[in-house]
C-alpha cells in the first residue's frame, strides 16, 4: 500500500517534471509571441543640448555664435517602440543598425510600441524645465527607437492649455534669438511649419537605448530631449533676408537658413530619449 | 513478486503517462510555433541567384513600367551605360537553426549595364535542404580577390584604387545640354533577413530536385529620387548637372560638394523648382549634420536600393 502511494506519487511527479520540462521547451521557442508586462509610466519633454553644453549658446557648423532668447514647439504624438532604428554612417561605430526603408516600396518594421505620448502639446525649450506630456500606458522593454510628430498646432489634439499655442504664431515651431560671426551680429526670429510631404512631419527611427519601467516600480519618467543645437546646426544666419528699420530677421522659406532649420528639425540627431526625473 | 510486478506495471504506467503527456505538451507547445518551423519535407535542390538592375539600365529614362512612367520632373532624359556592383557572400540558413546550408564566398564584379541590360547569372547552390531557407548576401568593396565578370578592367581597377563597391557610369540630357556622370559609392553592406519580392515571405522556397531561380534586385531608379524616406518621391538631376563643372562631368567629388541645406545650380544660384521654390532633397532625417551632402544621400539611397526578388526588402548593415 505504501509502495503504491509512493509509485503514483512517483508518477505524478516523473509525469509533471517530463510535462513541465516539454512546457519550458515550448515556452523558449515561443518567447517572441510572450507580451511584455502591463506599465504606465510618466512623460516629458525638454530642450537640451548634443554636446551637454548649454542649451541656449552654441556655435554650429557654419561658425555662427548662436544664443537663443525663445525657443518653443509642438510636439506630438511620439511613439517609442522596441526595434532597432533603421541604418546610417554611425552603425558603422555602432555596428546595430538595420536598415529596410525603402521609398515607394515599403517601411520597416517598428516592433511593438512599448509607449506613446498621444496628444500635442507646447515645449518651451529655453525653460531649463521639464515639461509633463502626460502618462503612458505600454509595455515593459527596452526602447531602441522612438519617433516624434511635428505637426502644426491643432492638427491633432491638444494637451496643453489652448493659451500656451498662441506662442508658436501659428508655426509648429518658433525660435528667436541672436547670431555672432566675424563681429556681425544677426538679430532673428521666426517660425517652422514642416511641409505636408509624404512622412516629413514625423522624425522616424530616433536611436533609443531606454529600458521602460512602471513609474511605481522605477522612480524618473521617459524624457524626449530636443537638441536646439541640432537644430541650427547647419543654418547660415547670413542668408536670412535683412529687415528694414532694424528689426529681427524673419527666417524665409527662400533663405538657406530655413532650408537647414528645416533639414535639421527633422533629423534624428536633433533629438534623444532618457531616463531621469 | 507480488511487489515486482506491482512495481513492473508502476514502471510501465509510469512511462505510459510520462511519455503521453510529454507528447501531448510537446505537440502544443509547437503547434503554437508552427510558423517558425522550417517546412522541409527531405530532398535537396538547387538554387541559381542572378542579379539585374531593372528597367532603368535596359531602357533609360523616362521609361513606362505597367502604368507608371518614370521620368524626371526637372525635364531630364538619361541613360545608365555602366553599373557595376560587387557581390559575394550569399548564405542559405536554415531558418529554424540559423545554420549555414549553403554558400558562395564569391565576389564578383558585375556591370549590369552591359548588353541589353538583362539580369545576369551570380551562382548555382547546389545540393541544399528542400525547405524554405533564408538567404543573405554582401554588397563589397571591389578587390584585387574579386572575379570580373563583365566589367571593364580599368573600371575594375578604378574600383579598387577608390575603394568602391558601385560605379555608375551614363549621360543626362536636357534642351540639347548634355552632361555625363561618372561616380563611384562605399557603402559595402551585408543584407539579411530578406523578404521574397515574389511571395512576400522571408526568404526562399528550394524545391525537391529542382533549380529554383531567384533575383537580387539593384534598383537603379532609387539613385536619382530627391527622398531617403517613404512616399512624394520624384527623379531628379539638376542637383548633379549643377556640380559637372566645365568638363560637362559629374563625379564623386563633386556630388559632395552640392550641401543639402543650400542646393545650388550651375551658376551658384539657389535650385529651383518650376514653380520657383526651391528644390529640397528629403533626407529623411537619416543624414548626420556634418554629411549633409549628395554623395552621402546616394550612399544612403544606393544601400537601401538593392532587393530580393523583385521588391522585397532586405535588413542591411553597414560592413
Amino acid at each position: 500500500m505504501q509502495y503504491s502511494i509512493q509509485r503514483r506519487f512517483l508518477v505524478g511527479i516523473g509525469g509533471f517534471g517530463i510535462a513541465l520540462a516539454a512546457l519550458t521547451i515550448g515556452a523558449v521557442a515561443c518567447t517572441e509571441e510572450t507580451a511584455g508586462e502591463s506599465i504606465e509610466f510618466d512623460t516629458g519633454v525638454t530642450g537640451a543640448s548634443s554636446t551637454g553644453g548649454s542649451v541656449t549658446r552654441f556655435v554650429n557648423a557654419r561658425d555662427w555664435s548662436v544664443e537663443l532668447t525663445s525657443a518653443k514647439v509642438a510636439i506630438g504624438p511620439a511613439y517609442f517602440y522596441s526595434s532597432a532604428p533603421q541604418a546610417t554612417w554611425v552603425d558603422k561605430l555602432l555596428g546595430v543598425r538595420v536598415a529596410h526603408a525603402c521609398p515607394a516600396h515599403a517601411q520597416y518594421d517598428r516592433g511593438t510600441v512599448l509607449g506613446e505620448i498621444l496628444q500635442q502639446y507646447v515645449i518651451d525649450l529655453t525653460s531649463g524645465e521639464v515639461t509633463s506630456t502626460g502618462i503612458s500606458a505600454g509595455e515593459a522593454g527596452v526602447c531602441q527607437m522612438f519617433e516624434v510628430h511635428l505637426h502644426p498646432p491643432g492638427d491633432v489634439p491638444a494637451g496643453s492649455p489652448g493659451a500656451e499655442f498662441s506662442d508658436l504664431h501659428g508655426s509648429t515651431a518658433w525660435i528667436a534669438g541672436t547670431a555672432t560671426k566675424d563681429g556681425e551680429v544677426i538679430e532673428f526670429e521666426g517660425g517652422m511649419t514642416v511641409p505636408d510631404e509624404g512622412t516629413m512631419r514625423i522624425v522616424e527611427s530616433i536611436p533609443a537605448d531606454v529600458n521602460l519601467a512602471d513609474s511605481a516600480d522605477r522612480s524618473g519618467r521617459a524624457i524626449v530631449e530636443v537638441y536646439l543645437d541640432q537644430w541650427l546646426a547647419n543654418v547660415d544666419f547670413a542668408s536670412l533676408p535683412e529687415s528694414s528699420n532694424g528689426a529681427a530677421r524673419v527666417f524665409d522659406p527662400d533663405s538657406q537658413a530655413y532650408s537647414a532649420w528645416l533639414t535639421g528639425i527633422r533629423s534624428r540627431y536633433a533629438y534623444g530619449l532618457s531616463w531621469r526625473n | 513478486m507480488t511487489t515486482g510486478n506491482t512495481m513492473g506495471r508502476g514502471r510501465r504506467t509510469w512511462l505510459r503517462s510520462a511519455a503521453m503527456t510529454t507528447a501531448i505538451l510537446a505537440l502544443i507547445s509547437f503547434a503554437g510555433c508552427s510558423s517558425e518551423e522550417a517546412t522541409g519535407g527531405g530532398g535537396e535542390g538547387s538554387l541559381t541567384l542572378s542579379v539585374g538592375g531593372g528597367a532603368a539600365l535596359q531602357q533609360g529614362f523616362p521609361y513606362t513600367e505597367g502604368n507608371v512612367e518614370y521620368a524626371f520632373v526637372d525635364g531630364w532624359s538619361l541613360e545608365i551605360t555602366k553599373y557595376i556592383v560587387v557581390l559575394g557572400g550569399v548564405t542559405l540558413r536554415d531558418p529554424s537553426g540559423g545554420g549555414v546550408v549553403g554558400e558562395w564566398a564569391g565576389p564578383a564584379v558585375l556591370d549590369l549595364a552591359t548588353g541589353d541590360g538583362n539580369s545576369q547569372e551570380l551562382a548555382t547552390l547546389e545540393s541544399l535542404p528542400a525547405t524554405r531557407l533564408n538567404l543573405e548576401f554582401d554588397l563589397l568593396r571591389a578587390t584585387g580577390a574579386a572575379t570580373n565578370r563583365t566589367a571593364a578592367e580599368q573600371d575594375l581597377d578604378t574600383m579598387i584604387q577608390q575603394g568602391w563597391s558601385f560605379l555608375v557610369e551614363g549621360n543626362a540630357s536636357k534642351a540639347g545640354k548634355t552632361v555625363a556622370f561618372r561616380f563611384g559609392l562605399d557603402v559595402q553592406s551585408h543584407y539579411h533577413d530578406c523578404i521574397n519580392g515574389k511571395d512576400k515571405t522571408k526568404g526562399i522556397a528550394i524545391e525537391r530536385d529542382k533549380t529554383i531561380g531567384a533575383f537580387i534586385y539593384a534598383h537603379a531608379l532609387h539613385l536619382f529620387w530627391d527622398t531617403l524616406a517613404a512616399g512624394d518621391e520624384s527623379l531628379r538631376f539638376d542637383a548633379f548637372a549643377a556640380v559637372a563643372g566645365d568638363d560637362d562631368l559629374v563625379t564623386t567629388e563633386e556630388l559632395r560638394q552640392q550641401d543639402l541645406t543650400d542646393l545650388h545650380d550651375e551658376n551658384g544660384d539657389p535650385l529651383r523648382d518650376s514653380d520657383g521654390s526651391r528644390v529640397l532633397y528629403n533626407d529623411g532625417g537619416m543624414l548626420p549634420p556634418d554629411q549633409l551632402n549628395l554623395e552621402a544621400f546616394l550612399n544612403y539611397a544606393a544601400r537601401s536600393s538593392v532587393h530580393f526578388n523583385g521588391v522585397g526588402l532586405c535588413g542591411s548593415s553597414a560592413l
